[in-house]
């Protein structure tokens, strides 16, 4: 070890990094030392770890840069880095499997998950998310489906300002990106071949093309604040930056602030892992497990160094081997964090159903403080546990 | 005395070298006590647009206001998002691009 990356390390650095073009690495390092500290650590990177083009910002603790491979090599190979994170790139979280659909699955009442999460029951009592409108953050759907007939009572499309797209899209276009109607199907569809497969049927989706061929924020945004004006109440989404951008914590407050309760994927990176705006304190984020009880192995989870609600995601739900709707009046059943985001969604709408005057906090604080963690799970990969509509149900009325 | 506002080192760095237009989004400092309405934070936006635009001597190319959220969107010359970001009503700001 030279005593250059001695003395960074000795700083308590934990530094970033993520190639942006071939042979070169855009490089991020985080000090907690001293400005006047930061600034000698960062003459020495710059000499022997190849960083070029360094910006420092000593009131923040931050340098931005770019090293060459053997310089991203060296910083990964320090033991005493303390983490390695992504620059914010935006993407969708995309399924980490698809597969047609068993015939076990098809000959269902309804699909494993929402019999996991004892969702007929709350059906048994009347509810199915009726008068409530749940804003769908994704690549868009395919409303012809019959299992959505006329569960879309709006769309939109977004440009690269975040401006809606006029004239109006192909609201009901079959050929839509497939990940939007499998989301949409899970929320608000009815049934595929006898198995009831959306959590909440009698809701309404306010539906957004915001990702996928053109992955910019002005478009999420944009989506969001449409949201508000469709009366939103919930908003599902499975998409985000990949590590903790804290940019945009302001927005979730915004949509809290609006009556909107933001239910939004972890990720499918696995432990170690989040994404932003899921990872903030103020959005309901989830993870996803298995039928047999298990964490997916792909479900993302982070601790951060922070009071409230430290652990990501805040619960787990259904996400492996989940069937819905796919464009063209076809199923799959998908896997993915992705899957499980409806799921609660949902849920969420069927507790306001049953409570309208609740508030968005009191809905969330039902559905996290009724999760379950079956033995072995851990709050570290779990948080608070596996999503109990019954229990949650019983906790908001 | 407005507090610095949160500028994304990625946004602040690619400034640093960047050349004719960017696009930024920006959100907005809100009132603490209320909920701010659509139009007030329309009128804050068309006015944080004007000072920008007489300070740097530069105009947006193109903007759009997310009024329920306080996020303004906008493409303009690199002098004029140098100054946008000294704005004592912005309190976050980044690229709208992210690496791909």
């Amino acid at each position: 070890m030279t005593s250059t990356s001695t003395s960074i390390a000795a700083l308590g650095f934990a530094e970033v990094m993520a190639r942006v073009e071939p042979g070169s690495y855009e490089v991020m390092r985080y000090f907690s030392a001293p400005p006047e500290t930061q600034s000698a650590a960062l003459a020495a990177a710059s000499g022997k770890r190849k960083a070029t083009a360094a910006r420092h910002f000593e009131h923040l603790g931050i340098v931005v840069g770019t090293v060459d491979a053997a310089g991203l090599a060296a910083l990964r190979a320090d033991k005493r880095v303390g983490r390695v994170v992504s620059p914010p790139v935006l993407s969708l979280i995309r399924p980490v499997s698809a597969k047609a659909p068993d015939t076990a699955a098809l000959a269902a009442a309804t699909t494993w998950g929402i019999e996991y999460m004892k969702v007929p029951q709350l059906w048994d009592t009347g509810l199915s998310g009726k008068g409530v409108t749940i804003a769908h953050i994704d690549t868009g759907v395919d409303g012809t489906h019959p299992t959505l007939s006329n569960a879309i009572v709006s769309f939109a499309e977004f440009d690269m300002l975040g401006n809606i797209v006029a004239p109006p899209p192909l609201a009901h276009d079959p050929g839509a990106p497939p990940h939007g109607t499998h989301t949409a199907g899970t929320i608000i569809g009815s049934s595929i071949g006898g198995t009831r497969i959306g959590v909440a049927p009698g809701a309404r989706l306010a539906s957004a093309i915001c990702i996928e061929g053109g992955n910019v924020t002005a478009r999420i945004l944009g989506a969001m604040d449409w949201s508000i004006n469709q009366g939103a109440r919930v908003m599902s989404m499975s998409l985000g930056f990949r590590g903790y951008w804290p940019q945009f914590i302001v927005i979730i407050d915004a949509l809290r602030s609006n009556g909107v309760l933001p239910v939004i994927a972890a990720g499918n990176e696995g432990p170690g892992t989040s994404r932003s705006p899921g990872n903030y304190v103020k959005a309901l984020s989830v993870g996803a497990h298995d039928v047999n009880s298990n964490v997916a192995w792909f479900s993302s989870s982070q601790r951060f160094r922070r009071a409230r609600q430290p652990i990501v995601p805040d619960i787990c739900a259904p996400g492996v081997d989940v069937l819905s709707a796919q464009p063209g009046n076809s199923s799959a059943s998908w896997d993915g964090t992705s899957m499980a985001t409806p799921h609660v969604a949902g849920l969420a709408a069927l507790l306001m159903e049953a409570n309208p005057k609740a508030s968005i906090s009191k809905i969330e604080q039902a559905i996290m403080s009724t999760a379950q963690r079956p033995a072995g799970i851990s709050a570290e990969r779990a948080g608070a546990g596996f999503v109990n509509a019954l229990e949650a149900l019983a906790a908001v009325e | 005395m407005p507090k610095q506002p949160q500028i994304d080192p990625v946004l602040a760095a690619h400034l640093e070298h960047a050349a004719g237009n960017v696009t930024v989004v920006v959100t907005l400092r809100r009132p603490k006590s209320a909920k701010p309405a659509s139009a007030d934070m329309r009128a804050l936006a068309a006015r944080v647009l004007d000072e920008t635009s007489t300070m740097s001597g530069a105009s947006p190319t193109s903007h759009n206001v997310l009024a329920n959220l306080g996020v303004l969107v906008v493409d303009a010359p690199v002098e004029f998002v140098v100054q946008l970001l000294r704005h004592d009503s912005i309190t976050t700001a980044a690229l709208n691009e992210t690496p791909q």
